[in-house]
């Protein structure tokens, strides 16, 4: 496309510098709450209650003195060394779970004919207008009759089947051309091998999204860890985050230690995702 | 969906039998294991399993108690909705009476004034040393005084005052009266210095009951059949704090715990919370280059002087779910052993919270010696007149209308239409969560 002559590389215009104003004052309205939690995190407990105003130009914004030290309190206190490797394998297993169910899912309803195949995924779409507090009974008595009551399979195996997932990727897939498919088909290949060699390779950034999305979902889940473990053995990060708020008032600055602990592998999950999202377009086999 | 009403949907599920009523008589609890389900963590939490394991290792009966952290009350009471409807709840859980109440709306609770009054097993004389108000409270007229929980702590709700600031206005003592602190507050308040009377915390409902049962009044019928609401001492105090707040005398405090921030600060003379948050006020006071350089607690303002100032009690009780006689024996002979004084006074030591025992109170003397606030809160308890809000199922949403209603005075809102409104609302309220 010819760079207008109005435009030159280089010059910001007047609509421009509007824009990137507006912008620049929206990202610091999202970086404030992170970087009040960052703040509050090196207070002591009593400047979390005198000192916290919400102003960044105000003095008691910030600690006096940076208590580096409360996030080995929050560490060791709240035993969060345990529950960050549990929150890691959890999450772990719940986005290979997700990612090779939902795949192998999506592209039997889009690519596959079969009886029944758009009222099936009428069914899977239907499960997502169910709030999760209408299946929590029922989904803990599934699980204690299962023996999974308080382990690891009772954390995961119940969110390895995601109907959104399925049906993010499903449109991802529908939209290959089946001539693509078709000549693969030529070649002697059938639904597993299309599936393992054009399909997957081509989703790649769906996939990225399914799987960060997935890693997000279950790394901030609270109830269902809560109403399914009874020990510590398989607690998660977000459960240590409540062992701060006790009855009297919450720690805050330990609260936000453990918050700033729990956030950092989601925000280099983003950035890493993010990253994949990019390549993955860039090296997509679809042309124009 | 609101936690109350999905709990409702959850317990009025179809249920398995899960669970035996009937008392202790020959039952043997030997070699049973009871799961205590609490919200205690850090120093609490260590604290109360060093005492588990203190019974375990000791109780002649060879019971096992495993004490197991659940999350905040609020996450305990979703979590038991789950447990009773899928049949397996813990054999001792903490439950406020209101959420114990809901519990029981399903028959899930046991009667503990079986095993409170049981020749063998009860309480027997030591039953005359707890504090009325305390071992009281777990009595339900709404389930026809069934006792569905029992004390294992207890603490009160007191007014925090900034004598620093009193003192530099001519004020020496607190108020024990509504019309003296109205005065107190004016004059404590100046534009010019930023200063004001009364923080009003996040419109809570348990101050709201305090102003009502410290003029004479109450929230509840006491037959159990109902709330009262719009009553004289409600309108009384909902004008009082009113008015205080056109003064400017008085403010709202939006945002939970901002008013120890202002007291920290040094700029309010008076703020009501519960004795349990000394140590976060200690915080702020200490932490604080303005802070009140002397602060005392004393007790709620009466509508008149009294020796006997009505106080409203705080505190969970603990539960025992219906499961085996064995079990729910074995969770009662852990109750009981940890209500006796000596362990009542290492849990105060820990936690700070009062014992529910008189006779726990030589053992706490150092802790009296110690810090003259806990001390002064100890002398409030033993001499008060000690109230609590009701045990109804439920009335955690009354507590909101409440705060609802007492926010729209605030504002300038009619208070007899309000207070009506508020009426008819909790009155609905009985109903829909009634058994």
């Amino acid at each position: 496309m010819a760079i207008e002559a109005s435009q030159s590389p280089g010059r910001l215009t007047a609509g421009g510098a509007s824009v990137l104003l507006l912008l620049a004052v929206g990202a610091l309205v999202c970086l404030l709450p992170f970087l009040f939690m960052a703040s509050t995190s090196l207070k002591t407990t009593g400047e979390t209650i005198t000192r916290n105003s919400p102003i960044p130009l105000d003095p008691g914004f910030w600690p006096t003195a940076p208590q580096w030290g409360n996030y080995a309190r929050a560490w060791t206190t709240a035993r969060f060394s345990l529950y960050f490797r549990n929150s890691l394998i959890i999450a772990l297993l719940t986005v290979a779970g997700v990612t090779a169910s939902s795949s192998l899912a999506a592209y039997a309803f889009a690519k596959i004919r079969f009886v029944g195949s758009r009222l099936l995924f009428a069914a899977f779409l239907s499960t997502l207008m169910i709030p999760e507090s209408v299946t929590l009974v029922p989904s803990f008595i599934v699980i204690t009759r299962l023996g999974w009551y308080d382990t690891l399979a009772g954390l995961t195996v119940p969110f390895i089947a995601s109907a959104f997932s399925i049906f993010l990727l499903r449109q991802f897939f529908a939209q290959l051309p089946n001539e693509l498919l078709e000549s693969a088909r030529i070649d002697g290949a059938g639904h597993v091998r299309s599936f393992l060699s054009l399909a997957l390779p081509l989703s790649r950034a769906p996939l990225f999204t399914v799987a960060f999305l997935a890693f997000v979902g279950s790394w901030n889940s609270l109830q269902w860890p809560l109403v399914v473990t009874r020990s510590e053995r398989w607690r998660p990060i977000t459960v240590g985050l409540t062992t701060f708020i006790t009855e009297a008032g919450p720690q805050n600055e330990l609260r936000m230690a453990g918050a700033v602990i729990a956030v950092l592998p989601v925000v280099l999950a983003y950035f890493l995702a993010q990253k994949q999202f990019t390549e993955a377009i860039a090296r997509s086999g679809i042309k124009g | 969906m609101r936690m109350h009403m999905l709990v409702c949907v959850l317990l009025e599920a179809p249920l398995a039998v899960f669970g035996q009523s009937g008392g202790p008589a020959g039952v043997d609890p030997t070699g049973t294991v009871v799961s205590y389900w609490y919200q205690h963590t850090g120093g609490n939490g260590d604290g109360m399993q060093k005492m588990i394991d203190d019974f375990n290792a000791s109780n002649r009966w060879k019971i096992t108690v495993k004490g197991e952290y659940q999350g905040p009350y609020d996450q305990i009471y979703n979590k038991m909705a789950v447990a009773i409807a899928a049949g397996s709840p813990p054999e001792l859980v903490v439950a406020y009476q209101n959420q114990a109440a809901t519990y029981e709306v399903n028959d899930a609770l046991t009667d503990l004034n079986v095993y409170v009054k049981d020749p063998a097993w009860g309480l027997g004389k030591d039953l005359g040393d707890f504090f009325p108000g305390f071992i009281n409270q777990d009595v339900n007229a709404q389930f026809g005084g069934k006792r569905l929980g029992f004390p294992p702590n207890r603490s009160i709700e007191v007014m925090y005052v900034n004598m620093s600031l009193l003192k530099s206005v001519g004020i020496t003592v607190p108020p024990r009266t509504w019309a003296e602190f109205a005065l107190d507050c004016a004059r404590a308040s100046s534009r010019t210095n930023g200063t004001y009377g009364y923080a009003l915390d996040n419109l809570d409902a348990s101050h709201v009951y305090a102003f009502v049962i410290s003029r004479g009044g109450e929230f509840a019928r006491a037959d159990g059949r109902g709330y009262t609401l719009n009553t004289p001492q409600m309108k009384a105090a909902m004008q009082f704090m009113a008015g205080l707040v056109k003064q400017g005398v008085a403010r709202k405090i939006p945002k939970k715990y901002d008013d120890q921030t202002d007291f920290g600060n040094g700029i309010v003379a008076f703020t009501l919370g519960s004795t349990s948050g000394l140590s976060f006020y200690a915080n702020a006071v200490s932490s604080s280059r303005n802070g009140p350089a002397e602060w005392v607690i004393a007790p709620v303002p009466q509508q008149a002087p009294t020796a006997n100032p009505a106080i409203d009690l705080y505190g969970a009780s603990v539960s025992i779910p219906k499961t085996t006689p064995q079990k729910q024996l074995a969770a009662w002979l852990f109750v009981r052993w940890f209500s006796e004084p000596r362990q009542q006074a290492q849990w105060a030591h820990v936690s700070k919270y009062f014992p529910v025992r008189k006779a726990a109170e030589p053992l706490i003397r150092d802790m009296l010696d110690a810090d003259p606030r806990f001390s002064a809160a100890w002398s409030i308890l033993k001499t008060a007149n000690l109230k609590a809000e009701p045990p109804f199922a439920g009335y955690d949403l009354v507590r909101d209308a409440i705060t609802a209603a007492y926010s729209r005075i605030l504002d300038g809102g009619d208070i007899d239409t309000t207070l009506a409104g508020l009426q008819a609302q909790a009155d609905k309220l009985f109903r829909d969560s009634a058994p």
